[in-house]
């Protein structure tokens, strides 16, 4: 098992590398000088070089692009000079909201996925099957924002349920607080319940048309046990391997439902950052949500091994 | 159970001899069998033509501003209203499909055509494949909106610019695609039949497996069309998109989040637009997984 | 073969045989434990037709007996076995004729009595080992859950020990440390033993298993055969055995019925099966095994041409295309079972002729006379 989990650990270290890369490559594409737009238009070109050489920018772009790497590696994700703070503090500021959505968003579209996906499966080739896959179609159609923005039409206008924008800390007032995340993890849930469904509805086809449940039938087990006993948990792998791999455009629905609810998250903080040019902050937040993805995804690897002997015996 | 009691409509003279016209009335049958496919492709044929001939038939104008018709609610001279500006919803709403039609397209294709080429030599070269396969992995661990966020911000907001941000980050998707649907044919007896006899590799690649692999790939390229228009969409909702005053959907649904509470048409046209095409072109992927698609047709 | 002919039955006048369900009539078990009459089993199709793949199946299973069902893949003795727990899924499939198991008639029970039998009076035995058992749970779970789905209320250590009780029926050597186990740790023979400790470790009262050796190796088949057959004769289970193998059924069977095309077309005792193969057919099927001792013959007859799609299953008898004895009324209409011995039934149009000739000798006139351009006239000569 603790060998499985270092060959995990290992085998996600190139792509470390390559996103990191693909960071850095993007901040020096944008070909403006930074030591300029720093120090503004009107400084000396001594200021600039000043600035130039405590940013390291004198330096050849390896050596920069290395001690930048080995500062991220020690959790530094950049200083943005515009907002004079460092990245991680502004990321740290702003990420409990946006964690938040995004969290309840995947909890409500779990909840709502698996067992519409596993009915779907079980009638599948009828009509509640078809219905299934037209809805998750649809929810598949309607991108965050959007559902956040009808959302928002129906439950906080028209029937004026639901606050329709702002956020309340958790120590100030929980249900508050829970109240103004309702909507936006609904909006973000959206698409991942499009997604969730379909694997769970498909990875269950699978299972239930295998041999080892022709076996639990002969053995007179009722349909529940078989359905969730059986086929579910050999079907559960690739459920969450879909919800590993999606947990980057959750995180990223989060962002952008934040700018429909007006919540003080890391979108908030990425919106501010484009209108202020502020490549250093952006840049935190994409390697930022890059890492989170890779270590989601290094759990969801976990996860499989506590599921699967085959997968925890299998080391090598 | 065996396979001899399935599958008794499937004349084989026909399969052996497929001239140009059977294999045509092949893929008639099939999508007449397959209603999802049809409608996918009428419907997506519909308002490809309702965006990029009425516009120019009609002799529409998205940009005039006009002060003395702004936030109208839907009229008979406005069908879906007018915005903050007086301008009218209808037209940017055609308009708005033909910009976000033609930025999933070209992205659909560009990153189409590299999936496909990256795809089949990751699976044919191992090393090389590995190295392809570990840079798709670092694409994919940034969501798709940040990283053409960032794109789009260096680079300069542009129509392009966004369809270069789109091509590179739906790429690995794609390429995964072809990888794994090659890397099953390459196990194939008679594609090791042919390693054996010495034929080259270019050839083997693009004469035999590439021919296998085109049904899974159409499929996921359909998918890219869609996830393309999304994400482009989402961009441009945050200002990090197509520029401004462009009509895209994205843009218009950012216009319209102030005048929510006052006009909410300006938010519901172009979203339902959206929403309609996006579902469109999934059903018609979904459509063709089924009839090409081996692996997920159903039993 | 080693069974020399005991006793020579004469052919009874065609006039008894009633029609379909004649088999096994004068079968002298006192009521059977299984008892399949007429049975025809059909499936929906894409496009919503129903298909049927068995029909007119019929043979009983007495108490302690071994019934061999043989035939050639595709020939539906799968399907058939399935049908008797109805084990088919229930939306697409369509039973008809009768299937009475121990006093039930199964094709009316309800789903919940139906669940009730299976495991627990009807034990099941499927072909692939390696694929029969959830990968994910250990061996003693999935035993003990197959205990306890029938018996509730019986105590932990009880339900283990039936379980290891199981394994060690079923020949595992080390049981306890089996129990612990996932699949993929094991070999395909552990785990068919595996699998035939969870069909029997109920202890039902019919066993069905469906080539339950064809994935294994040839020496694990003989142990596990051995298996088998002890848990008729210490147990007194009934078995119904699925195979393709007729030394298999030499071995193994107190009686056979052997299927061609969805249709049993012959069901005898085995020794008189052996002894007398009475339908072209199991002639064919004979003459093609290799015998079990005594000098090989230099080659081993075959059966010509190929088992036709059942699509197009021709009108009369379905053996006909390949029938060196076939004659124009073997073409039309419907062929009954008719008995032609003691418990002996075959479904055969030229009974009376056909079940004495023997079936190399009949091909051989039959090629020439087809060369010769001749037509149908090899029942005569012979």
């Amino acid at each position: 098992m603790i060998r499985y989990i270092v060959k995990r650990l290992l085998s996600a270290i190139p792509i470390v590398l390559i996103v990191g890369i693909i960071a850095f490559s993007l901040s020096h594409l944008s070909g403006g000088d930074p030591a300029r737009v720093i120090v503004g238009n009107d400084a000396t070109e001594e200021q600039v070089e000043a600035v130039r050489q405590s940013m390291g920018l004198d330096q050849p772009v390896m050596a920069q692009l290395w001690t930048w790497f080995v500062n991220l590696l020690h959790g530094d994700l950049g200083y943005s000079y515009i907002m004079n703070m460092p990245v991680s503090e502004a990321i740290s500021s702003h990420i409990l909201p946006t964690l938040s959505i995004a969290v309840l968003g995947e909890i409500i579209a779990l909840l709502i996925a698996i067992p519409l996906g596993v009915y779907a499966a079980g009638r599948h080739g009828r009509a509640a099957d078809k219905a299934v896959l037209g809805f998750a179609t649809l929810t598949g159609s309607l991108p965050s924002f959007l559902s956040g923005l009808l959302l928002m039409i129906l439950f906080a206008m028209q029937w004026r349920l639901l606050p329709a924008s702002g956020y309340i800390s958790p120590s100030k007032d929980f249900g508050g607080y829970l109240e103004h995340l309702i909507l936006p993890s609904l909006a973000v849930a959206t698409l991942q319940i499009a997604v969730v469904t379909r694997m769970t509805r498909s990875s269950m086809i699978d299972q239930l048309g295998s041999a080892y449940i022709r076996t639990t039938e002969a053995k007179g087990l009722p349909a529940r046990g078989r359905l969730w006993r059986h086929a579910f948990k050999n079907a559960s792998i690739p459920i969450i391997t879909v919800v590993g791999q999606s947990f980057g455009e959750l995180i990223a629905g989060a962002i952008v439902v934040e700018t429909v609810f007006n919540v003080p998250g890391v979108g908030q903080l990425v919106v501010n950052s484009i209108l202020r040019r502020d490549y250093q902050m952006i840049q935190g937040v994409m390697i930022f949500v890059a890492f989170m993805f890779i270590i989601v995804n290094l759990l969801t690897d976990v996860l499989y091994a506590v599921i699967d002997p085959r997968i925890r015996e299998r080391s090598f | 159970m065996t396979a001899a009691t399935h599958n008794p409509s499937v004349p084989s003279a026909a399969a052996r001899h497929a001239s140009g016209s059977s294999r045509l009335r092949r893929a008639a049958r099939a999508l007449r069998r397959s209603p999802m496919t049809l409608w996918g492709l009428v419907l997506l044929l519909a308002i490809v033509i309702v965006c990029f001939v009425i516009p120019v038939a009609a002799h529409m104008d998205a940009y005039t501003t006009d002060t003395a018709q702004m936030l109208e609610s839907p009229s008979g001279a406005h069908p879906m209203g007018t915005d903050n500006l007086g301008r009218d919803i209808l037209t940017r709403v055609l308009l708005g499909g033909k910009s976000s039609l033609t930025v999933g397209f070209l992205t659909a294709v560009i990153s189409g055509f590299l999936g496909l080429v990256l795809g089949l030599y990751a699976a044919y070269y191992p090393k090389l494949g590995y190295v392809i396969m570990r840079l798709c992995d670092g694409v994919m661990a940034f969501p798709a909106i940040l990283f053409g966020i960032v794109f789009v911000e260096v680079l300069g907001q542009s129509t392009q610019s966004v369809v270069a941000a789109l091509s590179i980050v739906l790429t690995p998707y794609v390429a995964r695609v072809v990888r794994s649907s090659a890397m099953s044919t390459m196990n194939e007896n008679y594609v090791q039949v042919l390693i054996g006899l010495g034929a080259g590799g270019f050839r083997i690649l693009w004469r035999n497996i590439a021919l296998n692999v085109i049904a899974s790939w159409i499929v996921e390229v359909t998918f890219v069309f869609a996830d393309a228009i999304l994400v482009e969409a989402a961009m441009s909702f945050i200002g990090a998109g197509i520029p401004q005053p462009t009509p895209t959907w994205g843009n218009m649904l950012y216009d319209s989040r102030t005048y929510i509470y006052n006009a909410s048409w300006m938010t519901l046209f172009p979203g339902l637009a959206l929403a309609l095409t996006v579902f469109v072109i999934n059903m018609l992927g979904d459509g063709l997984r089924e009839t090409l698609d081996p692996k997920r047709r159903g039993q | 073969m080693t069974a020399t002919p005991t006793i020579i039955e004469s052919v009874k006048p065609p006039t008894e045989a009633p029609a379909d369900t004649a088999n096994a009539a004068a079968h002298n078990a006192d009521s059977p434990l299984l008892e399949v009459e007429d049975l025809a089993v059909s499936f929906a199709t894409v496009d919503k037709k129903w298909k049927t793949t068995v029909e007119g199946v019929s043979f009983s299973v007495g108490q302690g007996e071994i019934l061999g069902i043989v035939g050639e893949s595709g020939c539906g003795k799968s399907v058939t076995s399935f049908s008797i727990p109805r084990l088919h899924d229930e939306r697409t499939t369509r039973y008809e004729g009768r299937i009475t198991f121990d006093g039930r008639d199964m094709l009316s029970l309800d789903q919940a009595s139906l669940r009730a039998l299976r495991g627990e009076d009807i034990g099941f035995i499927f072909q692939n080992p390696m694929s029969s058992l959830d990968p994910l749970m250990r061996i003693g779970r999935q035993l003990e859950e197959t205990v306890r789905v029938h018996h509730k209320n019986l105590a932990k250590g009880e339900v283990r020990s039936r379980c290891i009780d199981a394994l060690k029926e079923a020949g595992a050597d080390k049981p306890e440390l089996w129990m612990g186990k996932y699949p993929y740790q094991m070999s395909g023979g552990q785990l068919q033993r595996v699998v035939i400790a969870m069909a029997l470790v109920n202890k039902p009262k019919l066993l069905i298993a469906d080539e339950p050796t064809t994935a294994l190796d040839v020496t694990i088949q003989a142990q596990l055969l051995r298996v088998l057959r002890s848990l008729r004769d210490r147990l007194g289970m009934s078995i119904i055995l699925i195979t393709h193998d007729m030394g298999v059924v030499a071995q193994m069977c107190d009686r056979v019925a052997v299927m061609y095309l969805g249709q049993v077309v012959e069901t005898a005792p085995v020794r008189e099966l052996f002894a007398h193969p009475s339908h072209p057919y199991t002639k064919g099927l004979l003459s093609a095994t290799p015998p079990l001792s005594g000098p090989r013959p230099e080659r081993l007859a075959t059966i010509e041409g190929s088992v036709p799609q059942l699509s197009e299953v021709p009108d009369g008898c379905r053996f006909a295309s390949r029938c060196p004895f076939a004659t124009g009324e073997c073409r039309t209409g419907k062929v009954a079972m008719r008995q032609v011995g003691q418990a002996h039934s075959i479904r055969c149009a030229r009974f009376r002729e056909v079940h004495d000739l023997p079936f190399q000798a009949a091909q051989k006139k039959h090629d020439a006379a087809a060369a010769a351009g001749a037509d149908d006239s090899t029942g005569k000569e012979a």
